[in-house]
């Protein structure tokens, strides 16, 4: 086989693999990976309607915390029509972070009454909008804090029920709560 | 100098084995990134609202509201125009939702209750919304999802005590 010594020296020196086929695999299998990358993820927000009238009747008996969604402020009520604070819009959106920093002193101070509240009330007027409705819902339902040195979700109020806030005076109670 | 020089004169080769490296590295990353199926396809129509939520989507019967209409699995049922807006529920969904119940899950009868993903843009008002999840609970679609687009939380701290 080897005829030269030159040619035995290459040999040994430069012992190639041929790389072209998997070379092409990779130059195909690349492209095609990233056009299939997702670059914005989709979650979703899991929200359970009451099967039937009786159900919303047995859910409404007890007290209710509710957070009124109005066009330039939020309104937090416990129980129902009560005021317990108004927070003002910040720079045109609303403050959720406040929002969020009184909502876990309330389910402090109800857990130190002794009361282990889970659901919430987000009553909108019917031009609130969706993205409104969300950011909202996002505040509610958890906040995050540092546990041991690392960041969880802690659990504010999950449970959400959506309704049509109140027409003008505060002490009429939802009437259509979902 | 004179050995050098006759191996150059022979076959030039490249050197690859980084660019194989990086291949490699990049072909098993994007693999593990594609690996979650992506169940909810963009549509361009949307733009859905922002949220931490970090659950994933199921897969089930989707409702798309646009600012022009309404789609159920890809087909339009109606314009929004056309919905008045004293109605509760809008009749032409419910006859949608119905057709879909009635032809998925005859295995569990028991339970009428079905799942659905409601993917709204991020300005359409809440008296869309409720009429849409009013009709959805009429028909029995009682687990409704609400699609969103994931966006990085930033943590808040704890009240001060």
């Amino acid at each position: 086989m080897f005829t030269t010594k030159q040619n035995r020296h290459n040999r040994t020196q430069e012992a190639e693999l041929d790389i072209t086929a998997f070379m092409n695999l990779m130059i195909v299998l690349v492209p095609v990976l990233l056009l299939g990358m997702v670059f914005s993820q989709i979650t979703v927000i899991e929200l359970k309607l009451p099967r039937s009238a009786i159900e919303s009747e047995l859910a409404g008996h007890d007290k209710q915390l509710e957070v009124i969604l109005e066009a330039d402020r939020l309104i937090v009520n416990y129980p129902e029509g009560v005021l317990l604070r108004e927070i003002p819009n910040k720079d045109g959106v609303q403050d959720v972070k406040t929002l969020s920093t009184f909502l876990q002193q309330v389910k402090r101070q109800l857990g130190e009454k002794g009361i282990q509240k889970k659901n919430i009330s987000l009553l909108s007027r019917s031009s609130t909008s969706y993205q409104e409705i969300i950011s909202v819902m996002d505040s509610v339902r958890s906040y995050q804090t540092v546990v041991a040195a690392s960041v969880v979700n802690a659990e504010l109020f999950p449970e959400i029920a959506l309704g049509d806030a109140p027409s003008e005076s505060p002490s009429i109670a939802s009437s259509n709560t979902l | 100098m004179n050995k050098r020089l006759r191996k150059m004169k022979g076959s030039p080769t490249l050197n690859l084995v980084s660019l194989m490296d990086i291949f490699t590295i990049l072909v098993f990353f994007l693999m593990v990134n594609s690996s979650d199926v992506e169940i909810l396809q963009q549509n361009d129509s949307i733009k859905l609202p922002e949220s931490v939520a970090e659950r994933k989507p199921r897969e089930n019967i989707m409702i798309l509201i646009s600012d022009e209409e309404i789609i159920v699995q890809g087909r339009k049922i109606v314009n929004v125009d056309e919905i008045s807006r004293r109605d509760e529920t809008i009749a032409a969904l419910t006859t949608e939702l119905s057709h879909h119940a009635s032809r998925s899950t005859v295995a569990n009868q028991d339970a009428p209750e079905h799942a659905v993903t409601i993917m709204g843009n991020h300005d359409i008002p809440y008296q869309l919304l409720k009429q849409v999840m009013t009709t959805c609970a009429d028909a029995n679609y009682t687990d409704i999802s609400l699609a969103v687009t994931k966006t990085a939380s930033k943590p808040s701290v704890a009240p001060e005590v």
